[in-house]
């Protein structure tokens, strides 16, 4: 091996040990450390404090979750470096970001004091919000995720079905579609507090809340999906004697399906911001209320940490959405 | 029988307005086994035809029989194929021709209907690329397909509206040339209505080619190049060059007159 083959080797390691990313990391872990050393158990509480200035209210919590997630993002972020099939430049711009953003906030914090501590807390006590909430969280999560299935899957099934037939039949069309119009020109923000107002429970009205949100634009784009289909295909189809109903269910639904799918993720999108618009009104667990409920209580750091959460479950479901549309959707032409 | 009459036939879209004819008083008849292809400039009702042939438009006035029988709708007995949108993206190659052979014969069983679809997509040379999408194959490959499927129904009259039309010069003539030898191979003769504005894919597919001007036929030519034609030699003969003279003095006449106009 030449000299310059070695040098450049070395240089190469280097590169990948010694990135702005990893330098940020370092530098996040290190402050996450800050005063690590007075790390102690309060008794009352039964969990680890640093209290810092009691007097002012700067009580900085243990830092083993925020500094987990550091290293999930460092051991992605290797990962990606090493197994992923983007550019280096590519990986280590987005991971340069994530770390200075938590860097640039952790110092804003126990440094610089930007704002006062009980309105911009630590990512330190804001992490560990998830080890001590956890059960609150994990149960929130399904009284949420419960209600999104149950109403997007009723609004987007029954939307997509009457849209098949309104989209189809001339004459319903021409009856229905003004009267749907109007209804649909009111956002569904607008009559959700009246709807939880006259239902007995909070799981009712937000599923018929939801349900309202999704049903109607899912039918309006279905009715306009349908009258988009080529009339050949249709001629096609008669061609080979299939009868309207068949037509309708084996031609058409297929053939609108990628526009379906394409705005299921729009849909679950809507679906979210209505649940937790509802949430704050009446519901008494969820991941909104989660949110709205330390809000009316001033406890910032719990209120970080449900919209983390609800960040955290909603990326995760458009991922799965698109995992589900790659599997489904095989015969769909590659996106150019 | 399946012979094809048009029985001063006409047509226009919207029934009871005041829409002008597509085509006006269509006299013609197409026998059993014959192939016969309709020629003219664009618009001049020759997919409205295939349309009315077919069932999926009818006639306002006069009729299409086929034998002694009117038609009202579309039939097993009948199979278009189209320049476009012939083939559902959703199914692979082989379920497209399951999927029109069920159309076809609804008591046919899974397995028989399989080993039916796969034999036609090998005779028009498809058989290795029997489970692939639409969109993963060609323009030409998929209008093979198209006519598996077709074929694979096995009406008594094959409609076929520039099924080519779209395609590269190589290739169509490849397709035509696997048209014609289906045609011939299989045990029933087929009758053709076949459409097309290239001069030369007409003369070479056609015992008969119909030359229509808008609304009407304005000739009816009689080819003869025989069952198994050979492409140069039908091009290099004199009669080739006299006939496609003939068609192109058809097409040039238009062109005048609408210079005039």
């Amino acid at each position: 091996m030449s000299k310059t083959a070695k040098t450049s080797k070395v240089l190469n390691i280097l590169k990948y040990i010694i990135n702005i990313p990893n330098v940020f990391f370092v530098g996040a872990v290190g402050l996450a450390l800050y005063k690590i050393n007075e790390l102690a158990l309060d008794p009352a509480k039964n969990q680890y404090l640093i209290k810092v200035d009691p007097a002012k209210g700067v009580i900085y919590q243990a830092p083993w979750a925020y500094i987990a997630v550091l290293v999930f993002f460092e051991a992605l972020f290797l990962y990606r470096l090493f197994r992923g099939k983007k550019k280096f430049v590519n990986t280590t711009d987005l991971y340069t970001i994530v770390f200075a953003v938590f860097l640039f906030w952790d110092s804003g914090v126990k440094i610089f004091g930007i704002l006062p501590f009980n309105l911009l807390p630590p990512p330190q006590n804001v992490f560990n919000v998830f080890t001590l909430d956890y059960a609150v969280m994990i149960d929130g999560f399904f009284q949420s995720m419960f209600l999104i299935v149950v109403s997007v899957g009723l609004g987007m099934g029954l939307g997509i079905l009457c849209g098949l037939f309104i989209g189809w039949y001339q004459r319903a069309k021409e009856a229905i579609s003004p009267i749907i119009n109007l209804i649909a020109a009111v956002p569904a923000l607008v009559y959700a507090p009246y709807i939880v107002a006259i239902t007995p429970t909070f799981k009712a009205a937000s599923i018929i809340v939801i349900f309202m949100g999704i049903y109607f634009p899912t039918m309006m784009n279905m009715v306009s999906n349908v009258q988009a289909v080529d009339a050949k295909l249709i001629d096609s189809a008669k061609s080979l004697n299939m009868s309207s109903l068949s037509i309708l269910v084996k031609i058409l639904l297929p053939e609108c399906a990628i526009p379906i799918i394409g705005s299921l993720r729009i849909r679950v999108a809507t679906a979210f911001l209505i649940l937790i618009m509802a949430e704050t009104i009446g519901a008494n667990s969820g991941l909104g209320y989660y949110v709205k409920r330390w809000v009316a209580w001033s406890d910032y750091t719990k209120t970080f940490a449900g919209i983390i959460l609800i960040a955290v479950v909603v990326t995760g479901i458009n991922a799965l959405i698109a995992l589900f549309e790659r599997k489904v959707l095989k015969w769909i032409e590659p996106q150019k | 029988m399946s012979g094809i009459k048009l029985d001063n036939l006409s047509f226009r879209y919207n029934q009871n307005g005041s829409a002008d004819y597509v085509l006006e008083n269509i006299n013609a008849e197409i026998k059993e086994g014959e192939f016969v292809c309709f020629i003219g400039p664009s618009g001049c009702g020759k997919s409205t035809l295939i349309t009315l042939i077919e069932g999926l438009n009818l006639p306002t006035e006069g009729k299409v029989l086929i034998g002694d029988n009117a038609v009202t709708g579309p039939g097993s007995d009948r199979c278009v194929v189209f320049q476009h949108y012939s083939l559902f993206k959703w199914m692979t190659a082989r379920k497209n021709v399951i999927f029109g052979i069920k159309q076809a014969n609804k008591k046919i069983s899974a397995k028989e209907a399989d080993a039916l679809a796969l034999d036609y997509l090998t005779k028009v040379g498809l058989a290795e690329n029997a489970d692939k999408y639409p969109h993963q194959l060609s323009g030409g490959m998929q209008q093979r397909v198209a006519i598996a499927r077709a074929l694979a129904m096995n009406p008594d009259i094959l409609l076929m509206d520039e099924p080519f039309g779209a395609i590269d010069t190589k290739n169509r003539m490849q397709l035509q040339d696997l048209l014609l030898q289906l045609c011939e191979s299989e045990e029933k003769k087929r009758t053709v209505v076949f459409i097309t504005h290239d001069v030369e894919e007409a003369l070479y597919l056609a015992d008969r080619v119909i030359y229509m001007e808008p609304k009407r036929i304005k000739e009816d030519i009689t080819i003869d190049f025989g069952p198994k034609r050979v492409r140069s030699e039908v091009f290099a003969s004199d009669k080739y060059h006299h006939l496609r003279n003939r068609l192109v003095t058809l097409f040039y006449e238009n062109i005048d007159a609408e210079v005039v106009l």
